[in-house]
């Protein structure tokens, strides 16, 4: 799949075939496609734990709903629990050195390792670990930029995802979380039940809105050729809601017993 | 009612009235039992309630024999903005 599809096939799935498990090596494929993400001074911010449904007690499942992780969570055969490592830039000059000698940092741009040593490690990576807060906020962008990854690999592979919340104590107490680490999303990632269209591209304000072209006050305007080119590509794809979906939902919800 | 599409004659609000009768509230204080105004407009949910609910809605499911009958109640709830949640999928 290309990777413009790939991005315009993403959907957050909410129904599961609750009987067909995840392979372990499309996990391992969904992992390694998380590792390559960009990350500040080469730090693994991201941490991952993949939980097979079934080696949770039905108890224990119960515990990690929450208001809006619902009968989704029973759905899906697999689980995926991400955190933001708030003391991952440790150890961030020797990994910076590391990088200025395999050319990725270069005196053209005003890098040596005295630069590290006595500017970005003290200036820079200290105080940001120091600040709870800075260090929480760049653990999580940098978490989420894994997590992107990982969600495309997964509906490059066939299979369906959707980011939750869920109960930090009692996956804190079941994964033998450290402390430190922030949690993130849950990822629920199975088979889909639903049409992986789930009834359509989901709705998104005009582009101008939010994107723009040298400065604040200039949107940045669309054109016909790039829209028609990612429409071939599918990166853009028909929006819901499509006819039949609500007869879909009512299927699927008399079928899992579940209510509509 | 007409939050979750029900109508008289419907087969669903016999069943809810049916729960209703066994539980001794009407519709509208099963919902406000659930939810609390914490503003104008604004609800929070009264979590020990909802359990007590939810426990009566599984009781009446065991009672009925029939899953997709004890849905009707768990639906209106939901429609009503009680997030009840359904009993889980796996067998």
């Amino acid at each position: 799949m290309e990777l413009f599809e790939a991005i315009g096939s993403r959907r957050s799935i909410r129904y599961f075939k609750p009987y067909q498990p995840v392979e372990r090596w499309k996990v391992e494929m969904i992992f390694q496609a998380a590792r390559r993400s960009s990350r500040a001074v080469n730090a693994s911010f991201i941490k991952a734990v993949a939980v097979e449904r079934d080696s949770l007690s039905p108890e224990k499942r119960e515990q990690l709903k929450t208001p809006t992780t619902t009968a989704d969570l029973d759905m899906a055969p697999l689980y995926i629990f991400t955190y933001a490592d708030p003391f991952a830039p440790d150890g961030g000059p020797e990994r910076l050195k590391d990088l200025y000698n395999r050319g990725a940092f270069t005196p053209a741009l005003g890098w040596s390792e005295k630069f590290i040593d006595e500017v970005v490690a003290k200036t820079i990576l200290e105080p940001l670990v120091k600040d709870e807060v800075e260090a929480r906020w760049i653990a999580s962008v940098e978490a989420a930029q894994a997590i992107a990854h990982m969600l495309l690999a997964a509906v490059e592979l066939g299979l369906g995802v959707c980011c939750k919340s869920f109960n930090p104590e009692i996956a804190a107490e079941v994964l033998k979380v450290p402390p430190d680490w922030h949690p993130v999303w849950l990822i629920l990632v199975g088979y889909p039940a639903e049409d992986p269209q789930a009834g359509g591209q989901r709705p998104r304000p005009p582009l101008e809105q939010d994107y723009f072209w040298g400065d604040c006050d200039t949107p940045f305007t669309t054109t016909d050729e790039v829209t028609e080119t990612l429409r071939q590509r599918k990166l853009l794809q028909p929006e819901g809601p499509f006819p039949w979906r609500q007869d879909e939902l009512r299927f699927l919800a008399r079928g899992l017993g579940l209510p509509e | 009612m007409e939050a979750a599409g029900m109508v008289d004659g419907d087969e669903r609000l016999a069943v809810l009235v049916d729960f209703c009768d066994r539980v001794d509230r009407n519709p509208d204080e099963l919902v406000m039992a659930c939810l609390k105004e914490v503003k104008e407009g604004q609800f929070k949910i009264r979590h020990k309630a909802l359990r007590e609910v939810a426990t009566a809605v599984d009781q009446f499911q065991r009672d009925v024999g029939d899953q997709r009958t004890a849905n009707y109640v768990r639906s209106f709830l939901i429609h009503n903005g009680v997030n009840l949640q359904a009993p889980s999928v796996l067998r």
